[in-house]
C-alpha cells in the first residue's frame, strides 16, 4: 500500500465540508477556492457557492449559481428568493421581479418577498400592480411600508388626493417619515400647490434641519411670494448643504429652474456675511452684540 | 427687474440683475420600502400636467426626477458548459448542470396540501379495469334451485358449534396471556416509552420553562407546524429553530375571550444567548369559532407565518436562527394540550409529513 497515497486520500477532505469550514471562519474567498476543486456539482455546491459570491460581493456570479439551480429545480425556494435579490442589487427589475414571483407562488404569505416585488414593479413603471402588490400586504410587520408604496403607487398613478391621505396616515403612525414627507412636497410640487409646498418643507424641516427637500421648498416657496431675505436664508443653507444646486443638473428637464436675482444674490452675500461674522466672533469666544 | 428668464444660462450681467441658475429637484424616492437610504429609489415621476400658471415666468422647466437608475447590464441567467467567468477568486470554474433528482413539479404549498391528504389519495377507486372478475364473468349461467350456497349450507347447518368453538378459543387466549404476559406496569411503561419517542423533555432558559423537542427535527430549517388546539386558559406555546436551550424562537397563543366569537393573543419572541427578547403581540378575533382551532405555523427562511383557521393571521421575519428543532414549552408545568400534531419538512423543494403527538 502506498502510505503516500493513503495520506493525501486522508488530507483531501469533501470541499463543500471544506468550504464551510472555512466559511465559519469567517475566510469567504478561501471557501471559494476551496470549492473549485469539487468533482460533483450538486444542488449545495451551487447554493453554498452563491451564498460565498453574494457574500463576496460578487453578485452576478452569484445570480448564476442560484439559476443554475432554479434552472434545474424551479421549487427551490431559498435558491429562487436568493437569486430575486442577486437580480434586484444588480438592478435587471424584470428578473428579479419573475424570481420574487415565483417565490410568492410557493408561499404567498411572505410580505418580506411582496415588497420586494412592488419594488421591482415600481421600477419597471408598472405602478398599478406594484399598487395591487401593496394592497396584498396584510402583516403587521410591513404595514407601513405597505402603506408608503400605497401612497407612492397611487402618486405615479397621479391619484394625488388619496396619495396625500395614505401618507397622511402613514405619518399618523411614524411621524419621522421623511420620506414621505419629501414624496408630498415633489408632489405638491409637480400641482405647484406652493402653499402645501410650505407646509410640507416646514413640517420636514422641523424633523430634520439639513434636509435638502425641505431647504429647496422652503427656499422655492419665499421665492415664489418675493420673500427675499427669507428666501436667501434658506437658500444660503441649501447652497451650503448641496451645493450641486449650482450646478446644472445631468439631464435639465428632471429640475426646476430658477434664475437667481441680484437681490437674492445681494440678500444671500449678506446671510453668509453674517455667517462669517457669527463664526468668527464665535471661534474667538466674543459673541456678537 | 429681469428677475427670471426662460432661455439658456446666462452670464453674470449687472445690468440685468441676474447672478446665478439655481436648478432646484424633488425627486420622488421609496427607500423607506427597503429600509435603507443607500440605494434610494429614485424614480421616473410621471411628467406633469401644467395644471397651474407659474408665478411670475418663474418656472423654466418641469418638475420631475431622474429615471431609474437602469444598469444596462444582461445576465446569462445560466452559464451551461460555458466558459466560466472571471472572479477574483484564482480558481477557475466549471458550470455543469447537477444531476438532480426532479421534485415533484408542483409548488411546494401544493405538495404540503398534497401530503397532508394522504388518505384522499390512497383511497381505493373502483375502477373498470381493476374489476377483471367483473368482466370475466360469463355471460349465461345455469339456474340453480338449491336454497344456500355451499359455503351458507355449512355455516346454516353447524352455527352453533362454530360459536361455542369461538367462544372457547378467545376464552383459552385471554388465559394464556393472563398467565405468562409481561406485569401491568411494565406494560405501561413500554407504551409511554413507545409514544414518546422522537421527543425529548429539557430545562431552558429561562428557569422553570420546559421544552418538548421533537427530535428527527434537530437539524430542520424550512418546516411547517399544525395542529388543533381547543382554547383554554393554558394556552400554548411553541418553538421552533431550537439550536439548544438558550437560542430559540417561540410563539405563543392565549385565550382572552371563550365563546364562539373567541378572542385569542399570539405573541412571538426571540431567546438569543439566553436573553429573552421583548414580546410581540397581536390580539386575534375569530368569529363562529367554536372548538377546536386549526393552528399552522410555517417557519421558511427568515420569513414566519402563523395562520388559524386557514387563514395568515401574523408574519414576522428574523434570521438569526437558520436551523434547529421544533418543539412545545410550558411553563409551571402546564403542558399544552395539542390535537392532531403535523409536522412537514421542507427540504430544498420537497416534502415530508410526520405526524406526532405530544408525549
Amino acid at each position: 500500500m502506498n502510505p503516500f497515497r493513503t495520506a493525501a486520500t486522508q488530507a483531501a477532505p469533501d470541499p463543500i465540508q471544506a468550504a464551510l469550514s472555512l466559511r465559519a471562519q469567517g475566510r469567504m474567498q478561501d471557501a471559494l477556492d476551496a470549492l473549485s476543486v469539487a468533482r460533483e456539482f450538486t444542488t449545495d455546491f451551487y447554493i453554498l457557492r452563491g451564498d460565498l459570491q453574494r457574500e463576496l460581493g460578487q453578485p452576478r456570479e452569484a445570480a448564476e449559481s442560484y439559476a443554475t439551480v432554479t434552472a434545474q429545480d424551479p421549487d427551490h425556494m431559498y435558491a429562487q428568493t436568493q437569486l430575486g435579490a442577486c437580480q434586484y442589487r444588480l438592478q435587471q427589475w424584470d428578473a428579479a421581479a419573475q424570481a420574487f414571483e415565483a417565490v410568492l407562488r410557493f408561499d404567498p404569505h411572505r410580505d418580506e418577498i411582496r415588497l420586494d416585488l412592488a419594488d421591482c414593479l415600481l421600477r419597471l413603471g408598472r405602478y398599478g400592480l406594484a399598487l395591487d402588490c401593496f394592497d396584498k400586504c396584510w402583516s403587521d410587520a410591513s404595514r407601513q411600508r405597505a402603506l408608503f408604496g400605497k401612497a407612492l403607487a397611487l402618486q405615479l398613478l397621479r391619484r394625488f388626493d388619496e396619495a396625500e391621505k395614505h401618507y397622511e396616515r402613514l405619518l399618523t403612525m411614524d411621524p419621522t417619515a421623511e420620506e414621505a414627507l419629501a414624496n408630498l412636497i415633489a408632489m405638491s410640487m409637480e400641482v405647484f400647490e406652493l402653499a402645501r409646498v410650505q407646509k410640507y418643507s416646514q413640517r420636514l424641516l422641523e424633523i430634520n434641519a439639513r434636509s435638502i427637500a425641505a431647504l429647496q421648498g422652503l427656499a422655492l416657496a419665499a421665492i415664489e411670494r418675493r420673500d427675499y431675505p427669507v428666501a436667501a436664508r434658506y437658500f444660503y443653507q441649501l447652497t451650503e448643504l448641496h451645493p450641486e444646486v449650482m450646478r446644472p443638473p445631468a439631464e435639465q428637464s428632471q429640475a426646476v429652474e430658477y434664475r437667481i436675482s441680484r437681490k437674492i444674490f445681494e440678500s444671500l452675500e449678506e446671510a453668509r456675511r453674517k455667517q462669517k461674522f457669527k463664526t468668527a466672533h464665535a471661534s474667538s469666544g466674543d459673541l456678537p452684540r | 427687474m429681469a428677475r427670471f428668464g426662460l432661455g439658456g444660462q446666462p452670464l453674470p450681467d449687472p445690468a440685468n440683475d441676474i447672478e446665478y441658475l439655481a436648478w432646484f429637484q424633488f425627486p420622488v424616492t421609496w427607500s423607506y420600502l427597503s429600509g435603507s437610504s443607500a440605494e434610494a429609489a429614485i424614480v421616473p415621476a410621471p411628467r406633469p400636467v401644467q395644471k397651474f400658471t407659474p408665478a411670475a415666468l418663474t418656472l423654466a422647466s418641469t418638475v420631475t426626477a431622474p429615471p431609474p437608475p437602469q444598469v444596462p447590464v444582461v445576465i446569462e441567467p445560466v452559464v451551461l458548459g460555458g466558459e466560466p467567468r472571471s472572479t477574483s477568486a484564482a480558481a477557475q470554474w466549471e458550470m455543469v448542470v447537477p444531476k438532480m433528482v426532479r421534485p415533484l413539479g408542483k409548488p411546494v404549498m401544493n405538495r404540503i396540501a398534497a401530503i397532508s391528504a394522504p388518505a384522499a389519495v390512497s383511497a381505493p377507486v373502483h375502477t373498470p379495469a381493476e374489476t377483471p372478475a367483473a368482466d370475466a364473468a360469463p355471460a349465461t349461467f345455469s339456474p340453480t334451485f338449491l336454497l344456500h350456497t355451499h359455503d351458507d349450507k355449512f355455516l346454516a347447518r353447524f352455527w352453533p358449534q362454530i360459536t361455542f368453538g369461538a367462544i372457547i378459543f378467545v376464552a383459552l387466549l385471554v388465559l394464556i396471556w393472563g398467565l405468562s404476559g409481561p406485569a401491568p406496569t411494565a406494560r405501561q411503561s413500554a407504551t409511554e416509552s413507545a409514544s414518546t419517542s422522537g421527543w425529548s423533555r429539557v430545562s431552558i432558559s429561562p428557569p422553570g420553562r420546559m421544552l418538548s423537542v421533537y427530535e428527527p427535527s434537530r437539524h430542520e430549517a424550512d418546516y411547517r407546524i399544525e395542529f388543533g388546539w381547543v382554547p383554554d386558559t393554558k394556552g400554548v406555546g411553541w418553538v421552533f429553530r431550537t439550536r439548544d436551550g438558550s437560542d430559540y424562537y417561540a410563539t405563543r397563543l392565549t385565550l382572552l375571550q371563550p365563546g364562539v366569537n373567541l378572542v385569542l393573543a399570539a405573541e412571538h419572541f426571540s431567546v438569543i444567548g439566553g436573553m429573552e427578547s421583548a414580546h410581540s403581540r397581536k390580539v386575534i378575533p375569530l368569529v363562529n369559532t367554536a372548538g377546536r382551532v386549526r393552528v399552522r405555523m410555517d417557519a421558511i427562511g427568515p420569513g414566519f407565518t402563523l395562520s388559524l383557521q386557514d387563514g395568515p393571521v401574523e408574519y414576522w421575519t428574523d434570521a438569526r436562527l437558520d436551523s434547529g428543532a421544533v418543539g412545545f414549552y410550558d411553563e409551571r408545568g402546564q403542558r399544552p394540550a395539542v390535537q392532531s400534531l403535523r409536522f412537514t419538512f421542507i427540504q430544498k423543494g420537497a416534502a415530508r409529513t410526520a405526524v406526532a403527538s405530544l408525549p
